[in-house]
């Protein structure tokens, strides 16, 4: 797949995994390695979207 | 706790910025600190320039009092950032292209260098940014106060004050030393850089300190939170979900916008940007960052809470560490803090300063002609620099509000936001243009201030609570915060709402319903990549050539500046003459140069007011074009006029031809037949596949006798370009022959073709012929009349020699019967001699009576005249006229008939005697005549003494039918004439001395031209 066609999934999926609705699974009062489950999850999100950033960076600075 | 005085406090806050002013210096001298992957790292920390004094202590105060909501404040720049390597990618390609310099040029540039959009965009943009800064200057005031533990107020003794000017000498003496905003301002962006980085580890060594010192971790401060019966409400999203999830992703939506287009955003990411590759690294080091210093916001906001009155979330950061005894640490917070703050006030004023300079203060300039542009930008750029810093700190002092610390921030980035319809689609849709973005970002700045500034404005008292409860003047469907009755959404949202719908409506409507002109397409174009709707590229409209070139930087650049970007955009020879699209690059690279410093609109307006026409040249030029126009159209007019004569003159020259009267034939010199029309083809009997295809060159339709006459012609046409009409003969298709006459002549222009016309003469050699048969007859006829009329002398004469014979055959027999045989002898020798002599003379009755077709020969004239005169010889004597002969000797011969001849002669000589008999006394003479005439002829002349000619009949003598005799034809004298002239003579009359009448007539004695035409040939 094309890299920009991909980026802009990550973006839409990124925009989507962090709002309403998908938000509400996470919205609870329960605690994931002792972290409240809602910062958790927006953390995790956080580094996936760094993650995918830096793999998207990679794959476009080894291409000419 | 008060364990740090004044005075220690100042000096280290006056060496900390000492420290920075010597990292910027070093950083634009030392090359060490100019290494590639130092650069890098130094754009992606001077992007986190993002987080500012309202993230370092905002956002745990955010966090505890509303949970995890400050997050989108940092997850929205993370989750654009994904998009950066395309979208700031292209984003910075444009801005380098244009040379764009802040947020407000950008919009100029794209939407034909408008200077009015400029100035509407940097003007309400200072308007939301100005609060913010001032805001950091709070923050700092608010930090100073709280690591003296005494109550400072925002006074001339306040250090802020100090730190504001500052800031504002550091803005002045590393960016805005060089009005060229793309050069990278590489002091500043390090130093930038250097207070991002001790911002970070500020906030980090707090959380460490916090979450491990003051707690036994995240699981014991969570657990704790969780167990809480209060705090425990923060780690979700709140009541009610809906209101809260709409804010959510509204600040979402507002912080992407906002991490881009930011005044000090927008300058550090795409403005100084050196390479494209460094907007790839920051599309994860910088999301990473923003990781880094929010990880232990919520492990400090809940400390604090647990620790601290709530009323002071904002600064839990600093007073964690000085209430927890750690001194040390909080004098490294406040430096975090402080950097955050100073780094946010430097960039921004500097952003913001460009903007007014650029798009307000340098087209006022303009406006007043001021010569040395360049440097006035500078000191303007200077003097923003200072004014908006002390604006910030004015407007400080006077609100200083808590609120606002806050809500302040979300409202410069709602009022950032309105800049993204224009900035956005105007990469993505050419037809976007100035009006549309004139109306959306009006529309969109006025809902904003509506509102959201409004609301604010009714908090600090400025405006009456009414409004915000009942409306304006009452009308609660106008009220700020539910407009048009939409309620349940808080304020960022409600505010977002109607002024992001409002501008992308009224931008996209206008956008559609208005025309973009010329320099607007050409900026679509530049921006988008392709041009706006149907129609090419406009066109350039001034060019520059060095000189004016020269002339151009000097007055608007001046001094050494001059030099430099003179020699910089001519090169090596900048006197060497420069062709058209060289000198309009020259004019597009002088206006990017200049726009780098002064922005788009200003440095279009330089250059194309330099060259704009005056009034007088418009006029001229107006003048020219109609006048090329006019004679455009005369042109034109005169084309068809031409034309339509053309097509009439082909329309007759077509009848001429296709009328077929005459033959017509195009021809060239190679023999062949181009064109024929049917009259010509029924001449020869050819078709005219038979002639056209070449097969019968004209040459061979003449016939052989007339080919020598045909290479005459040849060579005449081929000198005079023509040849004379003249008569010949064509050999037909089934060998018989056409008698034509033709004419030719070369096209104009041309020797090799031509045009021939042919006549039939057929028909007019059959009337030609039959008239000559009729002639003959005629001729003929007269000639045995007038035979006719010497009946009795020809009878006599025949007598004459009939007696004689009768006479000597008697004395023949009598000279036998005497047997004298010598006498007799001579009778019968005598006899024979006069039989001769009727014979002769019947031979030539014979002769003359005769139907003979003309046969001319050289004639003895006196031999002719005699033979005749023996026939009218009793006549004349019957009539008792003397006849008397006076013929010439040595006379030439002539040329004629010899019957005609005589005939002449004799009707003449009848005539006169004839005349003569009438006449009672007198003598009767007639004299024959013959005499060498003027020339070369012979007259012959034929003189009696009768009663001579009256005028009156002299003049019609000659005519057919006048006779003066009662039984005469009245054809004689007119046959005689035609006779004559024949054969090239004149017959004519005059009056006798004493009486009478003479007759003469002339017979040439060299062969006349007027030859029988058979014997002609000719060009085809």
């Amino acid at each position: 797949m094309p890299l920009r066609e991909l980026v802009v999934a990550l973006f839409v999926l990124g925009a989507i995994v962090l709002s309403w609705p998908f938000l509400t699974i996470f919205n609870r009062a329960w605690a994931v390695f002792g972290i409240p489950l809602l910062a958790f999850y927006l953390f995790a999100v956080w580094l996936a979207m760094i993650g995918a950033a830096f793999w998207v960076t990679r794959r476009l600075d080894s291409k000419p | 706790v008060s364990w740090l005085g004044y005075g220690p406090l100042l000096s280290i806050v006056v060496g900390y910025l000492g420290f920075l002013f010597g990292v910027a210096w070093a950083a634009e001298r030392s090359r060490r600190l100019q290494g590639p992957r130092l650069r890098m790292l130094t754009y992606v920390l001077a992007a986190s320039v993002y987080c500012t004094a309202w993230t370092f202590y905002g956002s745990v105060g955010l966090a505890a009092n509303r949970g995890l909501e400050f997050l989108t404040i940092y997850l929205g720049p993370a989750l654009v950032a994904l998009l950066w390597p395309f979208l700031l990618g292209r984003l910075v390609r444009v801005v380098k292209e244009q040379r764009i310099t802040s947020v407000s040029d950008f919009i100029s540039s794209r939407y034909g260098k408008s200077a009015p959009l400029g100035a509407l965009v940097a003007a309400l943009v200072a308007l939301g940014l100005i609060p913010y800064i001032a805001l950091q200057l709070q923050a700092v005031s608010q930090s100073f106060k709280l690591i003296l533990g005494r109550e400072t107020t925002l006074a001339v003794s306040d250090p802020t004050l100090l730190v504001a000017m500052v800031l504002g000498v550091f803005g002045i003496l590393f960016g805005a030393r060089n009005p060229d905003f793309t050069r990278v301002q590489r002091g500043l962006l390090s130093a930038v850089a250097v207070e991002s980085v001790v911002k970070l580890l500020a906030f980090l060594t707090a959380g460490a300190y916090v979450t491990w010192g003051l707690f036994d971790g995240f699981g014991d401060i969570f657990a704790r939170v969780l167990a809480h019966p209060e705090l425990s409400r923060l780690v979700t999203l709140g009541s009610p979900p809906s209101a809260s999830f709409v804010r959510w992703g509204a600040l979402l939506f507002i912080s992407m916008m906002a991490v881009m287009f930011l005044p000090r955003q927008f300058h550090v990411l795409v403005v100084q940007n050196e390479a494209e590759s460094h907007v790839r690294a920051a599309a994860w080091l910088f999301p990473l960052y923003l990781f880094l210093i929010n990880v232990f916001v919520l492990p400090i906001a809940f400390a604090g809470l647990m620790r601290l009155p709530r009323d002071q979330a904002d600064h839990f950061v600093l007073l964690l560490p000085l209430s927890a005894g750690a001194p040390e640490l909080a004098v490294l917070v406040f430096l975090g803090g402080f950097s955050a703050a100073t780094a946010m006030i430097v960039v921004d004023s500097l952003a913001i300063s460009k903007m007014l300079t650029n798009d307000i203060v340098v087209p006022i300039l303009l406006r007043f002609r001021i010569g040395d542009i360049y440097q006035a930008s500078l000191h303007a750029m200077r003097l923003c620099i200072v004014v908006v810093v002390f604006l910030g700190y004015v407007w400080a002092a006077m609100v200083g509000s808590q609120f606002l610390l806050v809500e302040m921030g979300l409202l410069s980035f709602v009022a950032v936001t309105q800049c993204a319809p224009a900035i956005l689609l105007g990469l993505g849709w050419p037809r976007g243009n100035r009006r549309g973005a004139f109306a959306g970002l009006s529309a969109g700045f006025g809902l904003w201030f509506y509102t959201l500034i409004v609301p604010a404005l009714v908090k600090e008292d400025v405006l009456p609570a009414a409004i915000l409860s009942d409306g304006p003047l009452g009308l609660a469907w106008l009220r700020p915060t539910a407009l048009f009755g939409l309620e349940g959404l808080d304020s960022v949202s409600h505010g977002l709402f109607w002024s992001l719908l409002v501008n992308l409506t009224a931008f996209v409507l206008v956008s559609l319903a208005t025309r973009q002109d010329a320099e607007e397409r050409l900026q679509a174009a530049a921006f988008t990549g392709r041009f706006p709707g149907e129609g090419g590229a406009p066109i350039g409209r001034s060019v520059l050539s060095p000189p004016e070139l020269e002339r151009l930087v000097q007055h608007y650049v001046g001094g050494s500046e001059a030099a430099v970007l003179a020699r910089e955009l001519l090169g090596d020879e900048p006197g060497r003459e420069r062709s058209l699209p060289e000198r309009l690059e020259l004019r597009i690279r002088l206006e990017k140069r200049l726009a780098a410093s002064l922005g788009a609109a200003a440095a279009r307006f330089i250059v194309e007011d330099r060259f704009a026409l005056s009034t007088g040249q418009a006029e001229q030029l107006v003048a020219s074009f109609q006048e090329l126009r006019h004679s455009l159209r005369t042109t034109e007019k005169e084309a068809r006029r031409t034309e339509h004569r053309l097509a009439s003159v082909e329309a007759k020259i077509r009848r001429l031809v296709d009328s077929n009267i005459i033959g017509v034939l195009i021809w060239d010199v190679d023999a062949r037949i181009i064109e024929a029309n049917d009259a010509f083809l029924d001449m020869v009997g050819y078709s005219r596949a038979d002639l056209l295809t070449g097969g019968i060159p004209w040459i061979e339709m003449t016939p052989a006798e007339g080919r020598a006459q045909d290479q005459r012609r040849n060579a005449e046409i081929k000198a005079t370009g023509r040849s004379r009409p003249v008569e010949k003969e064509y050999v037909r298709k089934d060998g018989s022959r056409v008698p034509v006459l033709v004419g030719a002549a070369t096209f104009e222009g041309t020797r090799d073709e031509g045009v021939a016309f042919v006549l039939d003469l057929t028909e007019r050699k059959r009337a030609e012929e039959a008239l000559r048969k009729a002639q003959a007859e005629l001729t003929h006829v007269t000639r045995v009349a007038t035979l006719g009329e010497l009946t009795g002398s020809i009878a006599h004469e025949i007598n004459q020699p009939l007696g004689a014979v009768v006479n000597n055959a008697g004395a023949c027999l009598r000279w036998l019967a005497a047997e004298n045989l010598g006498e007799a002898r001579q009778s019968a020798l005598r006899v024979i001699a006069d039989a001769h002599r009727a014979s002769e003379i019947v031979g030539r009755i014979r002769a003359l009576a005769k139907k003979t077709p003309p046969q001319k020969d050289w004639l003895d004239i006196n031999d002719t005249l005699r033979e005749v005169i023996v026939l009218a010889q009793s006549e004349v004597q019957g009539n008792r006229v003397t006849l008397r002969a006076h013929l010439a000797g040595a006379l030439p011969p002539v040329w004629g008939d010899r019957i005609q001849v005589q005939q002449v002669v004799l009707n003449l000589l009848v005539n006169a005697i004839e005349a003569m008999s009438g006449v009672g006394d007198g003598p009767r003479e007639l004299s024959v005549s013959t005499a060498t005439g003027d020339s070369s002829d012979v007259v012959i002349s034929v003189r009696d003494t009768g009663p001579g000619l009256e005028p009156a009949v002299l003049s019609r003598v000659f005519d057919a039918f006048y006779t003066t005799k009662a039984g005469g034809l009245g054809m004689g004298l007119a046959i005689s004439r035609s006779i004559v002239e024949s054969h090239g003579g004149r017959l004519w009359a005059t009056a006798n001395v004493p009486r009478g009448a003479v007759f003469q007539f002339t017979l040439p004695t060299a062969r006349e031209m007027s030859e029988d035409p058979g014997t002609l040939g000719g060009h085809p």
